[in-house]
């Protein structure tokens, strides 16, 4: 069966018709896709809409295949409808007119397109309650030839009492056309940030009224990136006192304030410009606040091993200290501090030259004996705490004391006859002067019992009893013999020289020159140590005392002996220790840190 | 596979995103300063300052997507590109902090930052799967094409209940006032829709046409014996009875259209909240970071 379509295209105001097209068969279809018959080009038309199908010459009907509320023919919808001649049938702004067939064709078709696809008015159409169906909205001015006839066809358009025009409300169906809106809240949202968070604080440090404001204002507090140490916690939140000038740096001056006792790294004459930081740099490059750490004190290892991991080799510095590295891999072994002729060295332990001339003559080993020393009260067995005492706060060892820690046993009685006397110590003039005037007391006073004394002397007197002058001269020339005699025997041979070491010098003030005593509470000078903190250990585990035969010994243990516990600064298996764990950045002896430093070698040579 | 701006230009932005990541993630581990790590080492100066510079660059987009003079596949590759550097920006602040956490404003900013990368995180899920559901859901029609239909049917269900006479006009004129299609902010994004396609009103009014139907029937009947004519009647009952299942046909039609332009409606403002958060957020991130920069170098 042949069928016939013609196009028409409304432009502005005119109509454009193309040539009728035929199709042959008994379907047509319609739809948006291009492969359909009736190919219309609008996204309210689905890709197959829809198809005619042309049983007889007179049983033509159309079925809805993907339109989704059916088909509007004369303006009812429906699914399956029988086409007669007239019949419109509206596809989203199309209107197919069924025409009376001509002859040869058993269907016409006329098909118009709007010249504006889309029609805000449709949008907006309203239905009419209770009046003749409604027209379809489209072409009210349609150029179909049969147009009155089809329109007065539908239903016979009894006039409605009452008309009321209803639509589903169509409310903003984008989220642009509701209250949300993304500028506004941008702006408000970063000016609520920059009036709480920087133009209030600026507020509150301006004056006291800033302050009287800072009660009620969120002040510079916000600001705090990381609670401050334990030691400065009493600063509270006065950022002011530290953070003197805005946009600079915490100074020196500020931290030397209070820690004015800072002592500098090193002294150095010409210091290389790389090195000032040893001298006067910047504290908080080290002592960096506000990481919420306890303590302040830096701990990494490179800040030392920068400079000393190669000191010798940086070429801008002449050092007598050795390279190190790493106390577990890369440490030289310990050098203590010992006197020898006169003179203070630093010696290796384990170098065979090592001993140090304190001036005592002194056996560890005799003293330790596990039988025990004979003391005046009988048999002891000395323990090293009976001489040695730690200093307050128990980091280094008291000096050992004549009065406190010897005198027990050594009790520097001197005259048998009088065994409850002792000379004085540590005075040289005063033990002669002592051991002077004790005969010439007793000669004078007589009772005196001694072997050697004269009869006169050993004689009791009466409390009255008067001597004659000849008696008192032989008395005393008796007692400076006697004294002369005791003070020999007692330097040289009985109880001075027991411990020290005594030289008959007749050219000196007093005849004998006795040694100096050095006892060094602090052999390692260069780090620190703490007895208290390794007093679980006994003494004996790192002071091997109960072998050493000879005073000049030094005692101390090797750097082996602390690796059995201490390990380098990544050691996993022992105390990972790093240098600040011994030793200190501010030295003791240095001069105060802070001055300017002296730089560059051209101020030498001027 | 599509080019989307998932994979555009073959995953190099992916790449280069996370090259930098690793990049970052291996100096902080190498990285073994005297403190915790803070933002005050030099890593720190660092990260914080590449994140600064991210930022500003992941903010650009927004200028960027609006000039067209790119061409649409460059801007494919700047979005793709604003997404993984993205990503890369929340790892690699992290590292700038050191994972330091206060009442502060720095700390605000890296929450801001953070939340502001999750809603980025929510729109890539969005842009991967509303847009697909959206064309699903459409079928090759508009919204306004589906609206007209829901007219279409309207103007059709008034003519019905017309005819059927009763509560039917006034229950059809209620439904069709009462139906809304989109609304605020939170209509849109939880549409209200209803359980049954047929009001209350008209229900009754169907048991009535039902009970009619068979009432006629027994009249019929009764007719039929005492040999009357039953022509006339049984005829009205049956047009009502027609009438009655075309309007529930409708009805049944008409819903699940409103369906449809709902979901669709639903599925847009999905497809576009996170940009109401997305946005705002880049805007307060940059002021937090900009008091932040300000507040640090202020109290140096």
């Amino acid at each position: 069966m042949k069928s016939k379509v013609q196009f028409l295209r409304q432009s502005a105001n005119t109509v454009i018709s193309a040539p009728p097209r035929e199709f042959f068969g008994d379907t047509i279809t319609i739809g948006r896709a291009t492969t359909q018959d009736i190919f219309l080009a609008d996204p309210s038309i689905t890709l197959e809409h829809a198809r005619i199908r042309l049983k007889a010459e007179d049983q033509i009907y159309i079925e809805s295949v993907q339109a989704a509320a059916g088909i509007d023919i004369n303006g009812h919808i429906e699914n399956k409808a029988r086409l007669k001649p007239w019949d419109k049938i509206t596809l989203g702004p199309f209107v197919i007119t069924v025409m009376q067939p001509t002859k040869g064709y058993a269907l016409s078709l006329v098909v118009e397109q709007p010249a504006i696809a889309r029609d805000k008015s449709r949008a907006t159409t309203k239905i009419r309650i209770a009046s003749a169906p409604a027209k379809p909205a489209k072409f009210d001015k349609t150029i179909v030839a049969g147009k009155k006839a089809a329109d007065k066809k539908p239903e016979g358009a009894a006039p409605a009492p009452e008309t009321k025009e209803v639509q589903v409300q169509r409310l903003a169906m984008d989220l642009t056309q509701t209250a949300l809106s993304k500028r506004r809240w941008s702006w408000w949202g970063a000016l609520a940030i920059f009036a709480i968070f920087l133009a209030s604080p600026l507020a509150t440090m301006l004056g006291p009224a800033g302050r009287a404001l800072a009660t009620l204002l969120p002040d510079d507090t916000l600001w705090n990136p990381g609670r401050i140490s334990h030691v400065h916690q009493h600063f509270g939140q006065q950022c002011g006192i530290c953070h003197t000038t805005p946009f600079q740096m915490v100074k020196n001056e500020v931290c030397l304030k209070c820690h004015s006792d800072t002592r500098a790294h090193t002294e150095m004459d010409h210091m290389p410009s790389s090195m000032t930081l040893l001298e006067n740099g910047r504290c908080g490059r080290c002592h960096q606040e506000h990481n919420e750490t306890l303590s302040l004190k830096p701990s990494h290892q490179n800040l030392c091993v920068d400079c000393h991991g190669d000191l010798n080799r940086r070429g801008d510095v002449q050092s007598s200290l050795t390279d190190v590295s790493d106390f577990g891999t890369d440490h030289p072994e310990f050098r203590p501090t010992v006197l020898q002729q006169n003179e203070w060295w630093r010696m290796a332990i384990g170098d065979p030259e090592l001993k140090h001339d304190g001036g005592l003559k002194f056996s560890h080993a005799d003293h330790l004996k596990e039988e025990g020393v004979a003391t005046p009260d009988g048999k002891r067995v000395l323990q090293c705490a009976d001489c040695h005492h730690p200093e307050p706060g128990g980091a280094y060892m008291l000096p050992v004391e004549m009065e406190r820690d010897c005198k027990g046993c050594h009790q520097l009685n001197f005259d048998p006859a009088l065994p409850d006397r002792t000379v004085p110590h540590g005075d040289l003039p005063q033990l002669l002067t002592f051991l002077n005037e004790f005969y010439a007391l007793q000669a004078l006073q007589g009772g005196y019992q001694s072997a050697d004394a004269p009869a006169t002397i050993k004689r009791r007197r009466r409390p009255d009893e008067r001597i004659s002058g000849r008696e008192q001269q032989d008395a005393l020339r008796w007692a400076g013999t006697k004294a002369q005699d005791m003070i020999r025997e007692v330097i040289e041979t009985r109880t001075c020289s027991t411990c020290h070491t005594v030289t008959a010098d007749t050219s000196s003030k007093f005849g004998w020159v006795i040694d100096p005593v050095h006892q060094p509470t602090r052999w390692l000078t260069l780090s620190r140590f703490n007895h208290a903190q390794h007093d679980t250990k006994p003494c004996g585990e790192c002071h091997a005392a109960k072998k050493s035969e000879h005073a000049e010994e030094v005692l101390l243990p090797g750097i082996e002996n602390c690796r059995a516990c201490h390990g380098g600064a990544r050691s996993e298996d022992k105390y990972a220790s790093t240098c600040t764990v011994c030793h200190q950045f501010h030295l003791d002896d240095m001069p105060p840190y802070g001055r300017p430093a002296k730089t560059g070698g051209t101020e030498a040579a001027e | 596979m599509a080019v989307s701006f998932v994979n555009a230009d073959n995953f190099k932005h992916a790449w280069r995103a996370l090259a930098l990541s690793l990049l970052a993630l291996g100096l902080y581990v190498w990285h073994d300063p005297d403190y915790p790590p803070n933002g005050g080492t030099w890593l720190g100066y660092t990260l914080g300052t590449v994140s600064f510079l991210l930022l500003l660059w992941l903010m650009w987009y927004g200028v960027r997507k609006r000039r067209y003079s790119g061409g649409e596949s460059q801007l494919k590759s700047w979005l793709s590109a604003h997404v993984y550097f993205g990503l890369a920006l929340a790892l690699i602040v992290s590292l700038h902090s050191g994972f330091q956490m206060g009442w502060n404003v720095h700390s605000l900013a890296y929450v801001l930052l953070l939340l502001e990368i999750t809603s980025g995180i929510y729109g890539v899920y969005a842009y991967l799967r509303y847009p697909r559901a959206m064309t699903d859901n459409l079928n090759n029609q508009t919204r306004e094409s589906l609206l007209e239909s829901v007219d279409q049917i309207d103007r059709e269900c008034v003519d019905i209940a017309g005819k059927l006479g009763g509560q039917a006009p006034l229950a059809i004129s209620r439904l069709i006032e009462n139906t809304q299609v989109g609304g605020n902010a939170r209509a849109q994004l939880w549409p209200l829709i209803e359980k049954t396609s047929v009001p209350k009103e008209l229900s009754a009014l169907f048991d009535q046409v039902k009970a009619e139907e068979s009432r006629d029937r027994m009249a019929e009947m009764q007719k039929t014996l005492a040999f009357f004519n039953p022509a006339s009647l049984t005829q009205g009952a049956q047009a009502k009875t027609g009438h009655m299942h075309k309007l529930m046909d409708l009805l049944a039609q008409r819903k699940q259209l409103l369906d449809r332009i709902r979901r669709h409606i639903r599925y847009k403002a999905w497809l576009n909240i996170w940009l109401y958060v997305h946005v705002p957020l880049a805007f307060a991130v940059l002021a937090a970071v900009i008091v932040h920069i300000i507040s640090v170098f202020f109290y140096w």
